[in-house]
């Protein structure tokens, strides 16, 4: 199972790059699946309303990510409920204008869009390309496993030097240990699993690559290299490094400042890249640097 | 006459037993109290975890949120409390 990120900067060509490495890879006979993360979704955009010559092994999804973060804030209202009895009149959904405007909450809808097609999509498909919103979100994106991890691990800390102390308090008082089951421990240590199987996939540079697109201008590749520090500081590397719109006459670009390694150069179309047939005669021109 | 001797031994032990635990049980309502902070502390504008975090675990929380709405209830003697928990006075 392969995963690709595919940011950079606004306006570069990441849903181009994504559309056309998602055809490239699925005419050598993969099951793709393409999915944009981003809010302002333009895929279906790019390809147009022909979208019957697309390869058969390749899934387009654009999903709605409020809808996910609704579901998430239904699932928590129940669960409080369910616990805290006498909170009849709770509603979260009531105030989710204002919910999903909480910090965190946004970069947590991404989360959840992305665990949906890991979960469902995993099975069915050899590729999975996520097509990511802009450079902001994407890096809290990336940084909520991590960030999360490092929380989880201090309260599971506390938490068990609690259960430990109740342990000798029980012996000392009732000859024996009375261990019991911690609800909260428990919830920890599930969260704990499934942020860290996260932040493993992350950093497998066999698994998952990170594809960093940025256009030839200082503006672009300036952006890119603080993106390539940001993932370098949580121990992500870039795997794959797209400079689009390139052109041979080009004024000199330090650009292994940003990615040492092959550079893939898309050049520059000719005339707009929208619609399934133009996008299918511009890969016959770079499908090399796309596979 | 052992059944006296039995009795007094049970009393003045579970007396000494509770006296050991004190210490511990205050240790542990502090780390209970702390533990809450850090999870529910956004409420009141303290640095915490990524809210997804929180969330998750607030349906667990309900013990630990009412033994903070009773420490509230101390909060104005802190000082009455720890001088009881250590027999000071």
């Amino acid at each position: 199972m392969e995963y690709y990120f595919v940011l950079g900067k606004g306006g570069v060509g990441k849903s181009t790059i994504s559309i056309l490495k998602a055809i490239a890879l699925s005419q050598q006979g993969k099951k793709v699946s393409l999915i944009s993360l981003d809010h302002a979704h333009n895929l279906f955009d790019i390809l147009g309303p022909n979208k019957g010559s697309l390869p058969r092994t390749l899934k387009i999804f654009e999903p709605d990510i409020e809808k996910f973060i609704k579901h998430y804030l239904q699932s928590s209202e129940q669960l409080l409920q369910k616990n805290y009895r006498y909170l009849t009149a709770l509603n979260l959904e009531h105030h989710f204008k204002i919910l999903k405007q909480a910090p965190g909450l946004e970069e947590y809808g991404l989360l959840l869009a992305f665990r949906h097609f890991w979960e469902n999509r995993a099975r069915k498909s050899e590729v999975l390309i996520f097509d990511m919103p802009p450079t902001a979100i994407a890096l809290k994106f990336f940084s909520l496993p991590f960030v999360s991890l490092v929380w989880i691990e201090q309260l599971l800390k506390i938490r068990t030097e609690i259960l430990q102390k109740k342990e000798i308090i029980s012996k000392i008082k009732f000859g024996k240990a009375e261990i019991e089951t911690d609800a909260i421990k428990k919830n920890l240590e599930q969260q704990l699993i499934f942020y860290q199987t996260m932040a493993q996939l992350l950093k497998s540079k066999h698994q998952c690559k990170i594809v960093l697109v940025a256009n030839p201008d200082s503006v672009s590749l300036a952006e890119s290299n603080r993106i390539k520090q940001r993932l370098f500081d949580l121990g992500i590397e870039i795997g794959e490094f797209y400079l689009n719109k390139y052109q041979k006459k080009m004024p000199g670009l330090n650009v292994s400042r940003v990615f040492k390694g092959n550079v893939r150069k898309i050049p520059q179309a000719a005339g707009g890249l929208v619609g399934v047939e133009a996008l299918s005669l511009f890969l016959n021109e770079c499908s090399a640097e796309l596979i | 006459m052992k059944k006296w001797f039995k009795k007094q031994y049970q009393l003045w032990g579970e007396f000494f037993r509770s006296r050991a635990t004190s210490n511990l049980e205050w240790e542990v309502a502090e780390l209970e109290n702390i533990f809450t902070l850090l999870t529910t502390g956004f409420i009141i504008g303290l640095p915490s975890p990524p809210i997804p975090v929180a969330l998750d675990l607030l349906p667990e929380m309900e013990t630990n949120l009412i033994l903070m709405l009773q420490r509230i209830e101390t909060a104005h003697g802190p000082l009455s409390q720890l001088f009881s928990s250590f027999d000071v006075g």
